[in-house]
């Protein structure tokens, strides 16, 4: 049997053309379905987003809040705060001079007088008397030993003219402090430094048995004046200079009759350093 | 355009195009804008929650407690060590603040020093005190200053070297603050031993200086040339009146 298409060719097409339409006008159709939905579920996101944000974002404006309030709790008392440091601080401070001097006297070999002793914050000098140079040997062991309390001692004349000095063998210089030149090629510690000690001590005039001397000691931890942050207030102490020692020895020394006093050393009230043979006091290790 | 003369092809092409357009215009219009905020408010969120979380706000909460802890300390501390060592002047009214000044200097500063500085643990006790010059001037800088610092001079005692070291101790019991200038020395031999040490007084005014006072508006009207009593209007050196109590014997 034979099929005879009698329609014309045109309406075949037609079909086609619409279907091909009708499918691209569903897809296109899809396209903005698919697009509006997937856009409306971003924008839920986001705002769920933007709800979380808002509440840490308030959340964190309390804190911030809560921050500069104790800033300014502590702000207003700030100045108080200051006052009250300096305050402790100058109270502190009084009592550094009469520390030092204790553990400078706890240090001293007690057959060793002191005429006169001064600090500049940085330094501690002292003049002072011996009857022989093995106590002046022993004083001085002694001196090197504190090293917890000094980085350099030095061992000066008191007569005047040149004061280029001996120093022995002992506490080794602090770095970047000031230079320290052994007496003899010997390390630190060494005895052989004693006997270039000669040469840097007078005798007391006057008194010729005495052997009088001046020994400066570079502190570990110089001693400076608190200072305050207000106006009006200039700090004062640290290595500006103390006063020197004007007016320190009136005279001549006076001397006990018969030696130095045979209790103790020139400040007594503190532990002495033991004399003769017995133990010296040891420093910190190092 | 009929329909008819289309072809398939143009059909294609054109839903492709009208597609691909949508698909963009989907795309920039409402995607992308709506991906854009959900990174905008994600940074915002990430941002704000290093201090918006429960655990800062918590230690904030305990900062500011112990802030107010602190703050109600110091203040005490401060209190008690201004009751203890400092006068009570206050220069917000410069002519009272003025008045205050004299006051302490005249009656109190200079007898108190001078009175503390007599210590029986120590003999030979010598002072050097010399008062601050007055001002004559409710406007003058000192009233300006946070903190007042005297000179004093210098002090100097003898004994042995326990009781010359608590005699410089012992200014911290002073009800003035009372602060070394320099290291004392220390001179002569045990027990005659013989201190010497300057000394400076620290003052804090509760207040500084309020609004300076127009001092011609003052003088028209008749200037008041000091009150009844007062110092004298000069910048010399206050001088205590002879054998005024607490000045220790001199030299």
């Amino acid at each position: 049997m034979i099929k005879i298409n009698l329609l014309p060719k045109t309406i075949n097409q037609k079909v086609i053309l619409r279907n091909t339409a009708l499918a691209f006008a569903g897809g296109l159709a899809a396209i903005i379905v698919g697009g509006v939905v997937f856009g409306l579920s971003l924008k839920a996101k986001a705002d769920a987003e933007l709800t979380e944000a808002l509440r840490v974002e308030a959340q964190q404006a309390r804190v911030q809040g809560l921050q500069s309030a104790a800033a300014s709790v502590l702000g207003k008392v700030a100045a108080l705060d200051a006052k009250l440091k300096f305050m402790d601080a100058v109270l502190k401070y009084n009592e550094e001079y009469p520390k030092l001097y204790a553990a400078v006297a706890k240090w001293t070999y007690k057959n060793v007088q002191y005429t006169s002793m001064t600090s500049d914050g940085a330094r501690v000098t002292m003049t002072a008397t011996v009857k022989n140079l093995d106590d002046l040997g022993r004083y001085m062991l002694n001196m090197y030993q504190a090293r917890d309390l000094f980085t350099q001692v030095s061992i000066d004349s008191v007569q005047g003219g040149s004061l280029a000095q001996a120093s022995a063998g002992g506490a080794p210089p602090m770095p970047g402090g000031p230079m320290y030149t052994p007496a003899t090629p010997s390390g630190p510690g060494s005895m052989a430094g004693i006997g270039a000690i000669t040469t840097g001590v007078a005798r007391a005039p006057g008194l010729q048995d005495w052997i009088a001397f001046s020994v400066t000691c570079t502190l570990r931890q110089p001693i400076t004046g608190p200072s305050f942050n207000g106006t009006g207030w200039t700090p004062v102490g640290g290595a500006a200079g103390g006063p020197g020692m004007p007016g320190a020895m009136p005279g001549a020394p006076q001397y006990p009759q018969g030696g130095p006093p045979q209790t103790g050393p020139g400040y007594p009230g503190y532990p002495q350093a033991p004399g003769g043979p017995a133990p010296l006091p040891r420093g910190p290790a190092g | 355009m009929s329909l008819s003369k289309l072809k398939r092809i143009h059909v294609i092409i054109i839903g492709s195009f009208l597609c691909v357009a949508a698909g963009v215009g989907m795309f920039f219009l409402l995607i992308k804008p709506q991906q854009d905020a959900y990174a905008l408010y994600l940074d915002r969120y990430n941002k704000a929650y290093v201090l918006g979380n429960d655990d800062q706000e918590r230690k904030a909460q305990d900062d500011l407690r112990q802030a107010y802890v602190r703050a109600d300390n110091t203040q005490q501390m401060y209190d008690v060590q201004m009751r203890q060592r400092m006068p009570d002047l206050d220069f917000e009214d410069r002519e009272l603040g003025m008045l205050s000044w004299w006051r302490e200097v005249t009656k109190t500063l200079d007898p108190l020093l001078n009175s503390f500085a007599k210590d029986n643990g120590v003999a030979n006790v010598q002072v050097n005190f010399q008062m601050p010059a007055l001002p004559y001037t409710p406007n003058d800088s000192l009233f300006d200053q946070d903190v007042i610092v005297i000179p004093l001079g210098s002090v100097s005692a003898s004994g042995n070297f326990k009781s010359l070291m608590n005699n410089i101790k012992r200014w911290n019991r002073c009800s003035r603050l009372v602060m070394l200038e320099s290291a004392p020395t220390l001179a002569g031999s045990s027990p005659n031993l013989t201190v010497n040490y300057p000394v400076r007084c620290i003052i804090f005014p509760r207040a500084k200086g309020g609004a300076r006072i127009d001092m011609a508006a003052a003088g028209a009207a008749g200037g008041a040339p000091g009150a009844p009593g007062a110092p004298p209007m000069t910048m010399a050196p206050y001088q205590p009146p002879p054998g005024a109590a607490g000045r220790p014997p001199g030299p």
